[in-house]
């Protein structure tokens, strides 16, 4: 219980620290809203004014985002809030996809794998995994329009259906960014799964079930598989992550209407509230998966309890 | 086995899946088109909006007293006629008979009043966002003689002022313009969702020639390669901006149209700052600078020659001497650095990252300039960073960019004028300055040619800049479609097209 409060402790400060960064970091940057919209054209009349200085106003922002309030967007002319809404359920849909994927493929094929390593599936898998890891995001993502859009025309590029209009229009949309982003991480996942257990085949307690006649479907099932994958918690908390930011990617090149689009339009108008608002999301995401994995990993094992 | 036949059973129900996305493209609404945009709209308030790229789709909902042509000719539209009174100091429009917003509310003097005075800056409170239109700054007086009838009384005499009458009729006091824009257009808005699309509908009750299409979706993507990739797919019927690379690789089933971008593209100098404050360093550059090459490299061939900040859409003002004053001569530019006394020129040449088209064209420019020994040093930096540090500190030392300019001629100069807010190449001239007055007010149109093309050989023997070229449009069109129509402004004018028969 100690350590778990300890932990949330260490959330709590990690969160406020990434939010005073993601504050300043935008004092730095050149330019604002105003002039990125009106480009060459024209001199808006403004009558704001910005008051106090910057340790109020980061009072003031980090008090609206505790009650979810983080003033207007400048680009879009709308409350961040409404802003974020829709565009939020679409990126946890994605992200949990991914998340599906990845764990629904990586288990059996990292399984697979470990059963006879440097046979001929394993060799293979390992192979294209390498090749998966090795491609960014943005490829995978434009590899799987040409092959599934353009030339299968499995899907139609860009035509998008809003989850609120039809649901399994929406689904079945997203399932090719999904797999952009899970395709080099359940490569990564693979591996780890693989090595994880070819490790864990090779301590004692392996050799002695086999000895006293245990079968190795049940040796692999009811007893490697149950310490191997402690190690793996930690690594998919970190895949989860990495997931969340791939789809800022993923969004682009699919032209999703999600989070990670809205960051970047965001970042190149220099729309900040829309901007600090997405980075604080990400930010607590990210920290909550890692603490999360921390936890988790820690209840699961309770042999690691003296080395805390 | 039994986990292979999971595998196998989850590769199906994806398949089905993504089957199933498929269906929908058939059932579609016949007589709709969708156009792919890259820029989101930055305001659906007419006289908020600045964005070129929502203007663009903006055009077809919202008019002005005229409304500019294909040509170029500004004809009436909310008003039916104006009268310009002898002395060019009063103008007088009378609406046009039975126009009503898409609300349904009639048209009358008094939103006329309130637009023009919200587009000037003339209200009494001021609103958050609103550009302000300078050149409407003429505008002393603007009275409503009756229900129907507007006059507008200026300071000093304009003649370019009609020009700038396009600007947005909008309904007097109307809270919802954000949210749900009416104007008095061929389209009347439908829907608007961040990210995602802009949707207008046919407006029945429209005064002139009602569109042909009933709905048209311009559907947000995130970048041009993203809705190059839509357009492979089947995804938009229209494109409007291609690079030269996806018009060579256009499906079979898109044709490619070709039009003008209507702004100028140019090496623009800091006149303030070393080594560009020497006139004989900015000529040398013009020199050394081959254009034909430039568009040959950068646009495959397609644009036309500027020689000035004067684009040649401009018919009657455009000046071929201009054009011509400067060609290809290495030695003659060598000579001009060595009269201004430097040798081993290096400089940085910032550019705008976001724009390939002006990035490849600082490549080429950087390789022509090293066959004069001038070294140059390319900085790409972001839209915004350029913005704020090129165009408004006006700290650099060379960039490139293209300017585009209003229908009124005075619009595509008035920037050079020595105190102009929007001077970012520091141009001081005080024959320019001169001309250009004596232009504005100039209501006999040879003499205005002649002024015009006087300001122009100014331009381009001060050099302020290296003027490249027009650029060219081009646009996918699908080949079911036809009545697409290119304006001398940039515009995206839907009501003309419609299914090939």
């Amino acid at each position: 219980m100690r350590y778990l409060f300890r932990k949330l402790i260490e959330l709590i400060i990690t969160v406020l620290a990434v939010s005073v960064v993601t504050f300043t970091a935008f004092m730095v940057i050149p330019g604002d809203s105003d002039t990125v919209l009106a480009g060459t054209e024209g001199i808006r009349q403004s009558v704001k004014e910005e008051s106090g200085n910057i340790i109020v106003q980061y009072g003031r922002w980090i008090k609206g985002a505790l009650v979810g309030d983080f003033g207007e967007s400048s680009q879009f002319k709308m409350p961040v809030s409404d802003l974020l809404g829709e565009r939020l359920i679409v990126t946890i849909h994605l992200g949990v996809m991914c998340i599906i994927l990845i764990a629904l493929v990586s288990l059996p094929f990292g399984i697979l794998c470990a059963r006879k390593p440097g046979g001929i599936l394993d060799n293979v898998i390992m192979a294209l995994s390498n090749v998966f890891m090795a491609t960014p995001e943005f490829f995978m993502g434009m590899l799987l329009t040409i092959i599934f859009g353009v030339t299968l025309r499995w899907f139609i590029p860009g035509r998008y259906t809003s989850y609120a209009v039809d649901y399994v229009g929406f689904i079945s949309y997203m399932i090719m960014p999904a797999l952009a982003i899970a395709l080099p991480k359940m490569a990564q996942m693979i591996k780890f799964i693989r090595n994880s257990i070819i490790t864990e085949l090779k301590k004692d307690y392996v050799r002695t079930a086999l000895s006293k006649g245990a079968g190795k479907n049940r040796i692999m099932y009811r007893h490697v598989l149950k310490n191997a994958l402690i190690p793996v918690i930690t690594f998919f908390a970190i895949i989860i992550a990495q997931v969340f930011a791939g789809s800022i990617v993923a969004e682009q090149v699919f032209s999703v209407p999600g989070i990670g689009r809205l960051l970047v339009s965001s970042v190149l108008n220099r729309d900040y509230n829309v901007c600090s608002a997405i980075l604080l999301y990400i930010s607590i995401v990210v920290v909550v998966c890692n603490m999360t994995a921390d936890v988790m990993y820690y209840y699961l094992n309770p042999r690691k309890e003296e080395k805390i | 086995m039994k986990r292979n036949v999971l595998l196998c059973a989850l590769i199906i129900i994806m398949t089905l899946l993504c089957g199933c996305g498929k269906e929908g493209t058939n059932g579609e609404q016949a007589n709709s088109i969708t156009v792919g945009i890259s820029q989101d709209m930055d305001s659906l308030d007419p006289h908020i909006a600045v964005a070129a790229g929502t203007k663009e789709v903006l055009f077809n909902v919202f008019e002005g007293l005229v409304k500019p042509d294909t040509e170029g000719n500004l004809n009436p539209a909310v008003a039916e006629e104006y009268k310009i009174s002898e002395d060019g100091m009063k103008y007088t429009f009378i609406l046009r008979e039975g126009i009503s917003f898409h609300n349904g509310e009639r048209v009358t003097a008094a939103d006329v009043e309130y637009s023009i005075r919200r587009c000037a800056g003339m209200l009494e409170t001021k609103e958050e966002g609103v550009i302000v239109e300078p050149a409407l700054s003429v505008i002393s007086q603007i009275n409503v003689v009756d229900e129907k009838t507007i006059e507008l009384v200026l300071s000093k005499k304009d003649t370019e002022l009609l020009g700038y009458l396009t600007c947005a009729i909008i309904p007097k006091d109307y809270k919802e313009m954000k949210s749900n824009p009416v104007g008095t257009g061929p389209f009347k808005f439908e829907s608007y969702k961040p990210l995602e699309s802009i949707v207008l509908a046919k407006n029945e009750e429209y005064w002139g020639d009602k569109a042909y299409l009933d709905k048209v979706t311009f559907k947000i993507s995130a970048d041009t390669d993203a809705l190059f990739l839509e357009l492979m797919g089947g995804n938009v019927d229209i494109i409007p901006y291609l690079t030269d690379a996806q018009a060579q690789s256009l499906p079979d089933d898109y044709e490619l149209k070709v039009g003008t971008m209507n702004l100028v593209q140019g090496v623009y100098f800091n006149c303030d700052r070393e080594p560009f404050n020497n006139e004989k360093v900015r000529q040398a550059m013009c020199y050394a600078i081959d254009r034909q090459n430039i568009i040959d490299m950068v646009a495959g061939g397609r644009g036309e020659i500027t020689g000035s900040n004067v684009s040649p859409r401009f018919a009657k003002y455009f000046s071929t001497q201009a054009r011509d004053l400067y060609s290809k001569d290495v030695n003659k530019a060598k000579e001009l650095l060595k009269e201004a006394g430097i040798s081993n020129l290096s400089f940085t040449l910032t550019v705008p990252s976001n724009y390939t088209f002006h990035v490849d064209t600082a490549q080429v420019v950087a390789g022509q300039l090293k066959e004069a020994g001038i070294t140059v040093n390319i900085e790409q930096v972001d839209w915004a960073t350029w913005l704020s540090r090129v165009y408004g500190d006006r700290d650099y030392q060379a960039t490139i960019i293209g300017l585009a300019s209003d229908l009124a001629p005075s619009d595509t100069v008035a920037r050079f004028y020595s105190s102009a807010s929007n001077n970012f190449v520091n141009y001081n001239s005080n024959e320019f300055d001169m001309l250009f007055e004596e232009a504005k007010a100039s209501s006999d149109d040879d003499k205005k040619v002649e002024l015009y093309n006087k300001i122009q050989m100014l331009m381009a023997k001060d050099a302020p800049a290296a003027y490249i070229q027009d650029p060219a449009l081009l646009m996918a069109v699908s080949s079911k479609l036809e009545g697409v129509r290119f304006y001398p402004v940039q515009v995206l004018d839907m009501s003309g097209i419609k299914y090939k028969d």
